[in-house]
């Protein structure tokens, strides 16, 4: 558990699973005796998604220990994002219906189906928007078929755009309606900046199954999906509690988990350090087991050590994560993820110059507005906009 | 007669003693309180509506059955299409008020907080919060609420919680129209 936090905090860190034993009911009970501010419990577990497992464990654990007035918020958002969850898994379904209609291997991944493989219960997750992997041959046929279907693109692109996009980046956003649906429709799991990757190319030999309302649908195996939790988390700098008990609970619900498997993927990717990161978090924060041997190889990564001491120390403290010191400690926390010198490299590439191929940002053409015949110069432009704006922030952390 | 539950085309997702549901079909969900999650798990097509008073007379600790709440129920149940179609005849089940359910209610000493609640739930999207308003959550509105200019239809109350603050939230009235 984080040191010196406060009592919601690690309340919310008890809450962080599926499965509560006696010793963390006994928390609950000793924690919900202390003066509670709800307001500020409610707050973070929101920010954390955590509200749908606070509820069902404080419910099962201790419902009489808690004002009914609170109980019963926390239960009408749990109902409410049961009702979301249900929906979108019904038009997952739908979706991978219409792309086998038309001879499209398709993968779902994250969101749901992590929820089904991991919790078990749909309901105990929260999402906004649904991950489906396709192949690079026909993610632009597959975005075709959803644009046909009612989908848009989040940020409009011209044509130009789209066959760029398609080259530099991983996925199309596209959303449906007003708001109703989020769609991530990606041609590759891992980052560009991973020079390996984890596609469908690669993975439609390893794929399993998990149960999705009744019907089967294909999953990563747990051992590749591990890697892409902590990958996943890596990139965002394990900002959210729920990513973090993610890997806790796939972990706790395989427990014949094949570390071989996991650690030679990990090691596929570069992403060793991720790895150790990730599963260092929920070790340290969520009390999670794990097997002598793995804790042995993670806890020898002393730099991974140290991140993870970064990320506790970050992850319940209310900042504007877009400030420029936010901004600059989630690069560099990200960035000393990469354990080779050439993945940094392209990493720093690709968030200096790879969204320009696609599309100015908003904030490029902010800063200096460029007519579109020009629009190459964003790679100039682009960098002294990052400067200006992140250069004082990461001077003083290289300093620190 | 005797009631029995839709099953086909709809996702059930438990929350202590209610029910969410998810119907396919409308793509609309739904939430059941304690007694409307009683009535309609135990409409089997087998239980008469005196079975199912007797039932809910037991679960609810309630000091006689009452059978204007079940039929209260069904009719909202009917409303949602949460009942077969080949189940209870819509003649049957039209006969009770909410308000005569309740007085019944009353009268047998039971509480009104036990009266049948499905409220219908919009679930809610990433930028519902730009047009949420600091209402509370708990209903305003009420069942059976005006009735739609074009159809004459009564509506029913829908809640609409807002994503990024998941505690505040503004009542609706659905439309009954179809």
């Amino acid at each position: 558990m984080a040191v010196g936090a406060r009592p919601e905090a690690e309340l919310l860190l008890c809450c962080a699973r599926t499965q509560v034993d006696s010793k963390i009911a006994e928390r609950f009970e000793i924690l919900l005796h202390e003066e509670i501010d709800w307001t500020y419990l409610i707050r973070i577990a929101g920010a954390h998604g955590m509200l749908p497992l606070v509820y069902w464990n404080l419910n099962a654990a201790c419902p009489d220990a808690i004002a009914t007035a609170n109980l019963a918020q926390l239960r009408d958002h749990f109902c409410a994002n049961a009702a979301r969850n249900l929906f979108l898994a019904d038009e997952l379904l739908h979706l991978l219906d219409l792309l086998a209609a038309n001879a499209i291997p398709a993968l779902p991944f994250k969101g749901l189906v992590l929820a089904a493989a991991a919790y078990g219960n749909l309901a105990l997750r929260e999402f906004w928007d649904l991950d489906v992997l396709v192949s690079e041959r026909d993610f632009l046929r597959a975005k075709d078929l959803f644009l046909v279907e009612g989908y848009r693109f989040l940020t409009p692109l011209t044509a130009t755009q789209v066959t760029n996009w398609s080259r530099t980046q991983n996925a199309f956003s596209l959303v449906r309606g007003d708001d109703e649906v989020h769609v991530d429709l990606h041609c590759r799991i891992t980052p560009r900046y991973l020079r390996h990757s984890l596609d469908l190319a690669y993975l439609k030999e390893r794929l399993e199954t998990v149960s999705l309302l009744g019907a089967t649908v294909p999953s990563l195996p747990p051992e590749d999906l591990l890697v892409v939790l902590c990958i996943h988390g890596g990139k965002h700098a394990w900002t959210r509690l729920d990513w973090i008990c993610g890997v806790a609970e796939l972990i706790r619900r395989h427990p014949c988990m094949d570390w071989g498997k996991v650690f030679d993927q990990a090691d596929r990717l570069h992403g060793r350090r991720m790895l150790a990161l990730g599963l260092l978090l929920a070790s340290n924060l969520l009390e999670l087991s794990l097997p002598q041997e793995v804790m042995n190889r993670v806890q020898a990564d002393f730099k991974a050590q140290t991140l993870a001491k970064r990320v506790r120390a970050r992850l319940f403290q209310e900042t504007d994560s877009q400030s420029a010191p936010e901004v600059v400690a989630a690069f560099l926390l990200r960035l000393q993820t990469l354990e080779r010198l050439q993945d940094r490299m392209r990493y720093a590439l690709h968030v200096l110059a790879t969204p320009i191929l696609a599309t100015p940002s908003a904030r490029d053409a902010a800063f200096f507005r460029l007519p579109p015949r020009l629009s190459y110069l964003y790679y100039l432009i682009r960098p002294i906009r990052l400067m200006r704006q992140y250069g004082l922030s990461l001077l003083r952390h290289l300093r620190t | 007669m005797v009631p029995e539950a839709r099953r086909d085309k709809l996702l059930i997702q438990e929350v202590g003693d209610e029910l969410v549901i998810y119907d396919r079909e409308r793509h609309r969900a739904h939430r059941l309180n304690r007694t409307a999650a009683l009535v309609w798990r135990h409409c089997d097509g087998r239980r008469t509506v005196a079975d199912l008073a007797a039932l809910l007379q037991s679960a609810l600790h309630l000091p006689a059955p009452a059978e204007a709440l079940v039929w209260l129920t069904l009719r909202r149940l009917q409303h949602f299409h949460l009942l077969q179609e080949s189940g209870a005849r819509p003649a049957d089940i039209r006969g009770i008020t909410r308000r005569q359910a309740l007085r019944q209610l009353r009268a047998i000493g039971g509480l009104v907080a036990l009266a049948p609640v499905i409220t219908s739930i919009i679930a809610p999207t990433p930028t519902m919060a730009a047009s949420c308003t600091p209402a509370r959550f708990k209903a305003d509105c009420v069942d059976e609420c005006q009735a739609h200019a074009d159809c004459g239809q009564l509506g029913f109350c829908g809640i609409v919680p807002c994503p990024d603050d998941p505690f505040h939230g503004h009542n609706v009235c659905i439309s009954g129209c179809r």
